[in-house]
């Protein structure tokens, strides 16, 4: 039975497996978006999404991309 | 030349008008009274004021953002702007686009809103670009400017304009919108992230508001943090590092957030892969 850990995802709380990194969390929610991803207010580069793992009480957020204006 | 000034078709106002470099302090009575509310404020002043009179600001793109964002620029007394935009004015436009009426219709939005900014305030000086910017005359404008506002509607543009601030060393303020998302930033080369550390190159990536259409409140909101983060940028000697301001809409707020630097990054990096 795997751990799981307790993070805030666009400000809903969700259960994620321990060890889980930002690449796995935006291939499992967010699959196929064209998103960016601040961690505990930061904007993560994307290249650094999967060495980036996720930590109890981690606050998420995850945007589309998008070009209006 | 394709860069026409307001100035030259109005006459009357140009008495009105000094160029910024000539404007010292104590500020002219029209203008005291002008930017009396402003001069209020607690941290403004009259050398604030002058300060902002002097500035040059390059804004490409007036549609939903650009036009808040201009609106409130010259409100608020910046000196000198260049507004680039090749496109007409639309009926689609009007509800969200503030400086344009009907009677604009099949105008060049550059031109319409300068006109409009011109009644708005007669004691700056308003520049149009009513084309299409390419590469080598946008990065001439970037290196006239002291700020840059990206209110363009294309990843493409946004990315062009990263680039060439990152060359030039130029802050540069942007903002995207499209449905019930967006967000504003500020980039500041050397001191922090920039665009393209987020990892999209490509600009058929992002989503627009032709696809998706758009929340007319939310880009005027993102027009106005842009004007507001200029008007801090241009006249405070701190400079702020580079960040963003997202849109929640399910909460109905901004969460600003700093933006990292990748190390790797093809425009900002300092170290490339071997």
């Amino acid at each position: 039975m795997s751990e799981h850990i307790e993070i805030y995802l666009n400000g809903d709380r969700l259960q994620v497996s321990k060890g889980m990194d930002l690449l796995q969390l935006q291939q499992q929610y967010a699959a196929g978006q064209q998103v960016a991803i601040a961690l505990n207010s930061a904007v993560m580069p994307r290249r650094c999404w999967p060495e980036q793992r996720l930590q109890m009480q981690d606050q998420v957020l995850m945007f589309n991309l998008v070009a209006g204006g | 030349m394709a860069i026409k000034s307001i100035q030259q078709d109005q006459p009357s106002m140009a008495a009105a008008f000094q160029s910024p470099s000539a404007l010292q302090p104590p500020l002219p009575d029209p203008q005291f009274l002008y930017y009396s509310r402003q001069l209020l404020l607690p941290d403004w002043s009259e050398q604030r004021q002058v300060q902002l009179s002097r500035s040059k600001v390059l804004i490409v793109g007036i549609g939903g953002l650009g036009c808040p964002a201009a609106t409130y620029l010259a409100g608020a007394g910046v000196g000198w702007m260049v507004l680039a935009d090749g496109d007409q004015v639309e009926q689609s436009n009007l509800p969200r686009q503030t400086l344009f009426r009907l009677s604009d219709l099949g105008l060049n939005k550059a031109e319409a809103a300068a006109a409009s900014l011109k009644q708005l305030n007669p004691f700056i000086r308003i520049d149009t670009i009513p084309h299409q910017l390419d590469e080598a005359e946008l990065a001439r404008r970037i290196a006239w400017a002291d700020l840059v506002l990206d209110c363009s509607d294309n990843l493409a543009t946004k990315l062009a304009i990263n680039r060439l601030c990152q060359q030039q060393q130029r802050c540069w303020i942007g903002a995207s919108a499209s449905g019930y998302q967006g967000y504003s930033w500020l980039i500041q080369p050397g001191n922090g992230g920039c665009l393209s550390c987020l990892g999209h190159q490509s600009p058929l990536a992002a989503g627009g508001c032709l696809q998706q259409g758009i929340y007319s409140p939310l880009v005027g909101q993102l027009g106005l943090q842009q004007a507001s983060l200029a008007l801090q940028q241009l006249t405070m000697a701190r400079q702020r590092p580079s960040f963003m301001q997202i849109y929640q809409h399910h909460q109905q707020q901004f969460s600003q957030c700093q933006l990292l630097a990748d190390p790797r990054c093809e425009c900002c990096g300092v170290t490339t892969d071997v």
